[in-house]
């Protein structure tokens, strides 16, 4: 089982169709797919982007809110990125972030929390199924787990290049 | 460069169709390269119509294209072996833009890209999040294309 190559949905890559073939003109030049910040905007976004991962790993609690406050440029394209990395982080925690919770904490943004709760489940969905794993968010779906003729019995051992699994 | 040099080997196999989303980095620096090095040609060229790089030119380097302007060329690009020639500029404007990114990790994931590794894979090896490279790479594409006229 090898592990796919695809970028986050909204990243401009097809999560569903992770063994399509590679178009040029999406990955050459992104934003003919994805709607992208002018240059010194991109910058500071992934900057405030990197100060909120830098603050999660160091179990600091820093808010999306307490950044997006502090940012001077486009909220919006920030706080969709924030939300895609939160979700992400979370999710990777063990968290299970509800979409109710994020309504609440941003009221006036309810399409842009629609999006990136939307996003996230597609791509994940995507990217463990490209492994043979249901995601954590589909798993409710899939009562049994199953790959090709086999049965999976639980996971044996996680790498770089794929999960083992015990299976029969 | 080993990864550099696997790449143009299959860019002159005409293998360049078959490789995947991990090459975008590579894509995107020949583009670099190719436009420069028309821009370069235009500069000394006195003729106004009839030479290759001309039409390749007229065709594909307009900067207003976007997109597929850059398919176009790579379309051409790949159709012919590359020049030693072609392959050491290629090679030169890789140092040039890599030592353009200040950023550490920055760095490291350009480099991680172009040795042919996943976003899935960077990301595990840098301990940082999948989001986080796939923002920073498309950071790099950004950078490096911002910066070519």
């Amino acid at each position: 089982m090898t592990r796919h190559d695809h970028g986050l949905a909204s990243n401009g890559e097809n999560p569903s169709r992770p063994d399509g073939p590679a178009t040029w003109a999406g990955l050459v030049d992104p934003a003919a797919k994805r709607p992208r910040a002018p240059l010194p905007q991109a910058i500071l976004i992934d900057r405030a982007c990197a100060r909120f991962e830098d603050a999660w790993r160091l179990g600091q609690a820093l808010r999306i809110e307490t950044i997006l406050d502090e940012f001077g440029g486009d909220r919006t394209l920030l706080l969709a990125e924030l939300l895609a990395l939160e979700l992400e982080l979370r999710q990777s925690a063990g968290e299970r972030p509800t979409i109710g919770s994020y309504h609440e904490r941003f009221p006036d943004q309810g399409d842009l929390v629609e999006r990136a709760f939307g996003d996230f489940t597609r791509f994940e969905a995507g990217r463990i199924a490209s492994i043979g794993e249901p995601s954590i968010l589909a798993r409710g779906l899939e009562p049994t787990r199953r790959f090709g003729d086999y049965e999976l019995l639980g996971e044996l051992a996680r790498g770089a290049m794929g999960v083992v699994y015990r299976a029969r | 460069m080993s990864a550099f040099d696997s790449f143009c080997a299959g860019m002159a196999r005409g293998r360049f169709t078959e490789l995947g989303d991990r090459d975008d980095l590579w894509k995107l620096l020949v583009v670099i390269t190719a436009r420069k090095a028309a821009a370069q040609v235009d500069r000394r060229r006195t003729l106004k119509r009839g030479g290759a790089w001309n039409r390749v030119d007229e065709a594909h380097l307009g900067s207003g294209t976007g997109s597929m302007a850059a398919e176009g060329l790579l379309a051409q690009l790949v159709a012919q072996e590359p020049t030693p020639e072609f392959a050491a500029m290629v090679a030169e404007e890789t140092r040039r833009l890599l030592g353009r990114l200040e950023d550490e990790q920055l760095r490291q994931i350009a480099l991680d890209r172009m040795e042919g590794y996943t976003t899935d894979e960077i990301a595990e090896r840098l301990g940082c999040a999948r989001r986080t490279v796939a923002r920073r790479l498309d950071l790099i594409r950004q950078l490096w294309s911002d910066e070519t006229p």
